[in-house]
């Protein structure tokens, strides 16, 4: 009896493997969202972004950015007289793994998107890693930390940590701090970009002595407090700063705790492509805290300089869309977009290995919004120039203003010589 | 001395003389540390209480809350644009009250009274909590963005307004902290002194008693959403003030509203105000002590929080409930029942 049962149910699974396998062709989706009508040929791109969830305030940032570049991509093919007409289907990643994975296999099994642009962080890219690569989906991602550093079908053409941590440190020791209180979220963002800071501050010969926070708290009060007694631990002078990697909610509720705290009021603030935003600023912020940012000279980089023709155009687009100044993610998300569309454009809307040779093809002479987007033999961005900024009150308004310039090229910085770089 | 003295005061003594040869006080800044634990145990004490006031007479475990501070922060900022400072303050606080206090009796209408009606559990009940959390977290999601209030913060800043010692007394500690005493008191007062109190005694122990001895059951009901949501909303009010406000901030909160609401007992306010302050002084002064003196890091500070509250809990499963009208004689029975002694 047990050994008929056990006949039947191999007999079972090899004619379903058998049906599965023979049904493939059907279920499995269609080659690529590439459609031809009237001589007309529509691509759709899919779009990952956290558009809720903590970092939902970059996740609409990107979407709108990503949006404005299919815009300005179908005019630009429409003024060529192309054929190619682009449409982005986004869907929300939630900021998790789950998400991620969850909106790459939906618009893929349901509308066969085989390009995508979006995920922001290595959660993110982390969630969707496996099956992109199962697949061969070419995801042009904004962001994610070294651990994903490997030959897959993922590109990185954004100002990765280990191109953005470097030059911060270098700063900070050229302006003669010796000693940097760090204050960072702890996440692989955070602690990646931190780490990496800390040796290369190190190596200069400098101190470093960080506080690691956890990230969708309400409150960040203690840690704020922990920050403050290490700056007085290092005597709070003229030697000392404070290097800081933060996002919106959780650097603003740190601003404000850290404008009332009369040792952090004292030192200079350093901080990343994230501190430089309309949010931190009044009138969007308190003026308590744009004052505390004057205060302490609120420094940072920003990739790129703002006053690229290509950026200026995106900005005044990004500004009428949705009322904010761009941002460093936006200006990124606007290239990366492109970037994929005249991949798509090139290939004829073929996608896999085919695109993925494109993708490479394109950014080694592509120069956009955000600068020049050459990547490496692992897809992620080689090399990146950085515009320094600090804040500053003219007549009440605050705002950012350019002071330096870095060439990723020669690793130097040069006084900021407004409109040179135009 | 006596045995009780002996217990309290040679750990305190200890660690007095201890901190001084250490000279650790100089990093630790007491003051600052107590003051800003009163501050945010507060503003989780005024998230709770609404938390303790559904439960206590509904029974329903609300996850719904936070998204009712989320709207009561929302309404805030947006009133403090419209109107300036000193009037946009008492205005928000208003408005914050009357929109949450609207939102959740709608939704106890449509949502939770039916299913009670037709005999859901409790585990029912908070499980359509939870579906409501999700509904009114996504619909603020598409009303803000939709209108490009994404994140806003408030026009009324928080201002130092006192130096104590190391610490700072802020406007923001001049309003949340009396805010929530008073509603505590209130309550108390409400739930203890009234008619409308004693009827929602009455429903919170036996709804179908109740009604068959006159208690108009649904506009007690009523009149519980009202408070607790309204409630939900004035603290939302004082959240956007300190913190920016963005769809998932209440629900940040709800965890620890609820946590003190828990050891609160769930249906006590003196217990739940206990609470909210063990919570904000575990996330505060407990974390201060825990990181300069052992080097414990910040990263921490949610499990040190929870640990607190599962090591309360285990003492006391039902939660810290003062009972007593005389505050002193209720802390004291509750050391007597703490203390190992005399749980013999």
């Amino acid at each position: 009896m047990q050994i008929k049962v056990i006949a039947l149910f191999v007999i079972g699974l090899v004619l379903g493997f058998g049906l599965g396998y023979s049904a493939m062709p059907l279920l499995a989706p269609s080659p690529g969202a590439t459609t031809t009508t009237t001589g007309k040929t529509e691509i759709t791109i899919g779009g990952l972004f956290c558009t809720s969830g903590d970092a939902a305030a970059y996740g609409q940032d990107i979407q709108a950015s990503a949006q404005i570049a299919i815009d300005d991509l179908n005019t630009y093919l429409q003024s060529e007289g192309s054929n190619y007409h682009f449409t982005l289907v986004s869907e929300d990643t939630a900021d998790t793994a789950e998400g991620s994975l969850k909106g790459i296999t939906d618009l893929y099994q349901t509308k066969g998107i085989t390009a995508f642009v979006g995920p922001g962080n290595s959660v993110e890219v982390g969630g969707l890693k496996a099956f992109s690569d199962a697949n061969k989906l070419v995801v042009v991602a904004i962001s994610s930390s070294d651990e994903y550093r490997i030959n897959d079908y993922i590109f990185r053409p954004f100002v990765i940590n280990g191109l953005t941590a470097p030059p911060i440190a270098d700063l900070i020791y050229a302006e003669g701090y010796r000693k940097v209180g760090g204050l960072y979220r702890d996440d692989s963002f955070g602690t990646d970009l931190f780490n990496i800071f800390a040796q290369e501050f190190q190596r200069l010969g400098g101190t470093v002595q960080g506080v690691k926070y956890t990230i969708n708290l309400p409150d960040y009060a203690s840690e704020v407090a922990q920050l403050s007694s290490i700056i007085s631990g290092f005597g709070a002078d003229d030697k000392t700063a404070v290097f800081h990697v933060t996002f919106e909610a959780d650097g603003l509720n740190i601003y404000g705790h850290a404008s009332t705290d009369p040792v952090l009021s004292k030192v200079k603030w350093f901080g990343t492509t994230d501190s430089m935003r309309d949010a931190f600023l009044p009138p969007k912020a308190p003026t308590a805290i744009g004052d505390f940012l004057v205060k302490v000279d609120s420094t940072g980089l920003f990739p790129t300089s703002p006053v690229n023709p290509t950026y200026q155009k995106f900005a005044a687009e990004y500004k009428a869309k949705t009322g904010n100044a761009a941002t460093g993610w936006g200006s990124n998300m606007y290239d990366l977009a492109w970037i994929l569309g005249l991949a798509l454009v090139h290939t004829g809307g073929k996608t896999g290995d085919v695109l993925k040779t494109a993708v490479y093809e394109v950014t080694t002479h592509y120069i956009g919004s955000s600068g020049w987007k050459l990547v490496d033999q692992n897809g992620d961005l080689a090399v990146a120039d950085f515009g320094v900024w600090h804040v500053t009150n003219q007549g009440g308004q605050y705002k950012y203003d350019f002071i330096k310039y870095y060439s990723g090229t020669s690793g130097q910085f040069t006084p900021w010589i407004s409109g040179k770089y135009t | 001395m006596d045995k009780r003295q002996v217990h309290v005061g040679i750990p305190i003594k200890s660690l007095l003389s201890f901190f001084k040869e250490h000279n650790k006080l100089v990093q630790f800044q007491v003051v600052d540390s107590i003051v800003r634990s009163i501050l945010i145990g507060s503003m989780y004490t005024l998230v709770a209480i609404g938390i303790t006031q559904t439960f206590a007479v509904t029974r329903i475990a609300n996850f719904s809350h936070g998204e009712l501070v989320t709207m009561g922060a929302y309404v805030a900022a947006i009133v403090t644009k419209l109107v300036s400072f000193p009037l946009s303050l008492p205005l928000a606080i208003a408005a914050s009250f009357a929109v949450s206090a609207a939102v959740i009796t709608s939704i106890d209408e449509i949502v939770f009274k039916p299913l009670t009606r037709r005999g859901a559990t409790p585990l029912m009940l908070m499980v359509a909590s939870f579906a409501v959390s999700i509904g009114l977290r996504y619909s603020m999601y598409v009303a803000v963005v939709s209108q490009k209030i994404l994140t806003v913060m408030s026009e009324i800043s928080v201002q130092v307004v006192y130096v104590v010692g190391d610490g700072q007394i802020t406007n923001l500690f001049l309003w949340a902290v009396p805010i929530t005493i008073v509603s505590v008191i209130l309550l108390e007062a409400i739930f203890r002194l009234t008619k409308v109190g004693k009827a929602m005694r009455a429903v919170a122990e036996n709804a179908s008693l109740a009604a068959a001895t006159g208690v108009d059951v649904d506009r007690i009901r009523r009149i519980t959403w009202i408070i607790g949501g309204g409630l939900a909303g004035v603290a939302g009010s004082m959240w956007s003030i300190y913190t920016q406000t963005n769809p998932e901030i209440g629900w940040l909160i709800l965890l620890r509203g609820f946590a003190a609401s828990t050891i609160g007992g769930l249906s006590s306010f003196s217990g739940t105000i206990l609470g909210g302050y063990i919570i904000g002084f575990a996330e505060n002064f407990v974390m201060d002590l825990l990181n300069r003196f052992l080097g414990i890091n910040v990263i921490y500070k949610p499990t040190i929080t929870f640990i607190i509250m599962i090591v309360l809990l285990v003492f006391k499963p039902k939660g810290i409930v003062l009972e007593y009208t005389n505050l002193r004689e209720g802390l004291a029975k509750l050391i007597r029942e703490i203390r190992p002694s005399n749980r013999n």
